[in-house]
């Protein structure tokens, strides 16, 4: 049951997630700054910040289109496909730029796309190390992080101060802080937030101005919602998923997300920059250092050990694979993890995104799924 | 309507040289351990490495590719044991995914011939697509055994470099401590010069067909390969690459064609369909056309790239005036050529990518591309469409094909070759009689 205050401090977040071309416009209009779009969660923010740049991720719409046929296959993600029908369809005129933090080829083939066709003032392409387990990875993706400010100083005429970036490492590490302090919210039970109001905090916080989002993030924690309706605890992994509907549907037929695994959820915010020493350094090793994609988990298997282990922190009872269609980084790998849950005796459902998400077909297989935990 | 352009072709003689070289690495991939050497499975190994612990062998992870390729009841028994592990077959590499069901049938480990168990004792991979790298995950976690995968940044740069290059030093002590052997330098650097050389002597056969009439076609280089990512590091191999250059050259001067025919050149863009290797070569050949030139047929070479998107081959060490003295020396120009000058670790370098394929099929003089569309490959299919856009522009005609590399239930023969008829009749062809 959520407070007035609680559902207006919640509303504002989905409404920032319907209206993001809007608020970034605003944006625009407000601070005369300008205004990037990104592609994946290793893009560091914090250097575009610092220089008074509001970066957004881009997201997909769900809505079927035409527009890519012609630039990419069929048989790429439809996360993928979704975004670049936004660049292609003109839906993000308003950016001034681009920055790409390679993924995988799915995704770097949108940015290319998008940048061929819809050319911005300025756009930039970094490499994300897959081995983060070396000891040379740090060094090679700061070199990366360097390349991008550089870049970005000679872009916006400003030279990045260490007093900006200092003031942006710690909005942004306030921001992960906060976002920490709600997921906190998801381990009772039942939680007094729900994983589509969860999911979509983290979303709209990574649309909107972190100094903003803290502020509304603040009041929102003044003012939680004081529980929820609950139901079977829930783990979600899986590709990037910016269609909450999966998890609204999930949640009203007795699910309860209350943890999930994600680039738009826990993976966006999960630990923060050190303050300590070289701050482009530490903004580099946070982001090499968080719990890794399955495109950075080539060397010994890491993911398995930290989703059981989230598994076991948020007292989970079953498991649901929000996999895009075509995604064969995550392909690779739910297998794997889908036996780990197995052996410790969690039940598992496979779910494939596309564009537009068979809703009917999928409440069924849902509703199965529910029956096991009668 | 085209005249045919005839000219004289003769066989090519160092095939007998290729089947020797093919059948000698076949067999050791499965001797080697009995004969107190290391077997090494991976796809594309940094080979010269592993040369320094001494004799070893690799053995890819689909150790029964050969068979699997010419029997489709063998290939979906594959394809099967992967699904049936919940490896889902259209959303991953489909060559990944039957080599995967290999390994989950133990085949990885059982010699063919005698059907007893021979051991592999680790994985050592690059990341030349992200495929590969978590593919090598799956089959030392199901194998048993350590592994070990070099990342290679689809990335230009001198910090790629040394992170590739930090990497190779690193995985030395790595190699040493799951084999149990000292790491000898000398048979590193030695095996490091071989396979620069034959890297080069590859994309100079690569380079002969240039020549109107091309010596050899597009397939037969291709088919050239094998040696070289089987035994590339060795002298025998590099030789053999010598003796295959000179003969195409001779072909070259001489004005010997590949089949007696090339009344039209065209390039073929994508991975191959590895079950029906030959159907694509012989489709056009009833048109008279010639493969002479594309990317994964020359991707084993190693070629220098210029910022105008040109191929040419990469300089020998002699043409550098470089001596390898050290390790360090050995690991440098080992990173440069992951990096720089094998053009698979580029394959998602999609910038660079429609500007290479465009000057590629300019200076190979091809009136028209053939693009696979392969719903069984993420990495080189990356990119391709748009390549396929800035080849239209520059008046290259194209046509796409839609198949899978390695799952022939996703190929119709009959729909690609009208697609590929068309196509040849648009250029104006039409069958020899
Ligand atoms: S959902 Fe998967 S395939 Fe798509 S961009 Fe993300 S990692 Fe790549
Ligand atoms: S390049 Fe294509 S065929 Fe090769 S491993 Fe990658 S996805 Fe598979």
């Amino acid at each position: 049951m959520a407070s007035v205050e609680a559902a207006a401090a919640l509303d504002r977040f989905s409404r920032t997630i319907k209206e993001r071309h809007d608020y970034a416009r605003a944006w625009k209009e407000r601070t005369g700054g300008k205004v990037v779009g990104y592609f994946c969660s290793y893009v560091p923010e914090e250097v575009l910040y610092a220089l008074g740049v509001l970066p957004v991720r881009v997201l997909g719409s769900h809505e079927p289109q035409d527009l890519t046929e012609r630039h990419i296959f069929g048989m790429f993600c439809p996360y993928s496909r979704d975004v670049l029908a936004q660049g292609l369809s003109g839906r993000y005129d308003y950016l001034d730029g681009l920055v790409f933090a390679h993924c995988c080829p799915h995704i770097r083939q949108s940015y290319e796309s998008w940048r061929i066709h819809r050319p911005v003032e300025f756009s930039h392409l970094m490499w994300v190390p897959s081995m983060v387990q070396s000891p040379h990875a740090v060094p090679f993706f700061e070199d990366g992080v360097r390349k991008l400010t550089a870049a970005a100083e000679a872009w916006t005429g400003k030279p990045l101060s260490p007093d900006a970036l200092g003031q942006a490492v710690s909005t942004y590490n306030l921001n992960r802080r906060l976002l920490a302090q709600l997921y906190g919210l998801r381990k009772p039970e039942p939680p007094t937030v729900t994983g589509t109001q969860a999911m979509e905090v983290v979303i709209a916080s990574t649309l909107t101005d972190k100094a903003e989002h803290n502020q509304w993030l603040h009041e929102l924690l003044a003012h939680p919602p004081q529980a929820s309706e609950g139901g079977v605890r829930l783990l979600a992994v899986g590709s990037e998923n910016d269609d909450t509907g999966i998890i609204q549907l999930l949640e009203s037929l007795g699910g309860s997300v209350v943890i999930e695994d994600n680039c738009l959820g826990n993976r966006y915010f999960w630990d923060e920059v050190s303050p300590d020493g070289d701050l482009l350094s530490a903004v580099a090793a946070r982001y090499l250092e968080k719990p890794p994609c399955p495109q950075r988990d080539i060397g010994p298997r890491v993911r398995t050990s930290f989703l059981t282990g989230l598994a076991r922190e948020y007292d989970v009872q079953g498991v649901v694979f929000l996999r895009q269609k075509f995604c064969d980084p995550h392909a690779y790998e739910v297998p794997i993890i889908q036996q780990a849950f197995q052996d410790l005796g969690l039940p598992t459902l496979i779910l494939e995104l596309d564009v537009t998400t068979p809703y009917g077909q999928y409440r069924t297989r849902i509703e199965a799924f529910m029956e096991m935990f009668l | 309507m085209a005249v045919a352009t005839r000219y004289p072709t003769r066989p090519l003689e160092c095939w007998g040289k290729l089947r020797e070289l093919r059948r000698k690495y076949a067999k050791q991939a499965w001797e080697m351990g009995e004969q107190g050497g290391l077997v090494v499975a991976a796809q594309l190994p940094a080979m010269p490495l592993v040369a320094g612990l001494g004799e070893f062998a690799r053995r890819i992870y689909g150790a029964y590719f050969g068979k699997a390729m010419r029997e489709p009841e063998v290939l979906r028994q594959f394809h099967e044991a992967a699904d049936a592990r919940g490896f889902a077959r259209g959303d991953m590499c489909s060559s990944m995914h039957h080599q995967i069901g290999q390994v989950l049938l133990g085949l990885t480990q059982t010699d063919p011939f005698s059907g007893i168990s021979r051991p592999v004792d680790f994985v050592f991979e690059t990341n030349f697509c992200h495929s590969a790298a978590k593919t090598a995950q799956i089959a030392g976690e199901v194998m048993g055994v350590p592994y070990f995968v070099v990342d290679v940044p689809h990335i230009e740069g001198e910090a790629a470099r040394r992170y590739v290059a930090g990497q190779l030093m690193d995985s030395i002590g790595w190699l040493e401590e799951v084999s149990g052997r000292t790491f000898d330098d000398g048979k590193f650097v030695e095996a490091m010069a071989h396979w620069w050389h034959r890297g080069v002597l590859y994309a100079r056969v690569g380079e002969t067909l240039k020549a109107i009439p091309a010596p050899i076609d597009y397939w037969q280089v291709r088919a050239l390969r094998v040696p070289a990512q089987v035994g590339g590091h060795t002298a025998e191999v590099a030789e053999f690459y010598e003796m295959a250059l000179a003969e195409v050259e001779d072909r070259a001067r001489e004005g010997i064609s590949a089949f007696g025919v090339e009344t039209c050149r065209l390039s073929h863009e994508g991975e191959e369909m590895f079950y029906a290797e030959k159907f694509m070569g012989e489709m056009v050949q009833r048109y008279g056309a010639v493969f002479v030139v594309g990317d994964t047929g020359f991707n084993t070479g190693l070629w220098h790239i210029d910022e105008d998107g040109s191929w040419k081959s990469a300089p020998t060490l002699k043409e550098m005036g470089l001596t390898l003295r050290s390790r360090e020396d050995a690991i440098d120009l080992l990173a440069q050529a992951l990096v720089d000058h094998s053009p698979i670790f580029r394959c998602q370098r999609l910038e660079e990518k429609p500007l290479e394929v465009v000057k590629r099929s300019q200076e190979w003089r091809s009136q028209g591309a053939i693009i696979h569309m392969d719903i069984g490959c993420r990495g080189m299919s990356a990119g391709m469409l748009e390549a396929r856009m800035a080849l239209e522009r520059e008046g290259i005609p194209t046509v796409t094909y839609e198949s899978s590399n390695s799952d022939p239930r996703d190929f119709t023969p009959s729909q690609v070759t009208d697609r590929l008829e068309s196509f040849l009749e648009r250029l104006g062809l039409s069958r020899l009689t």
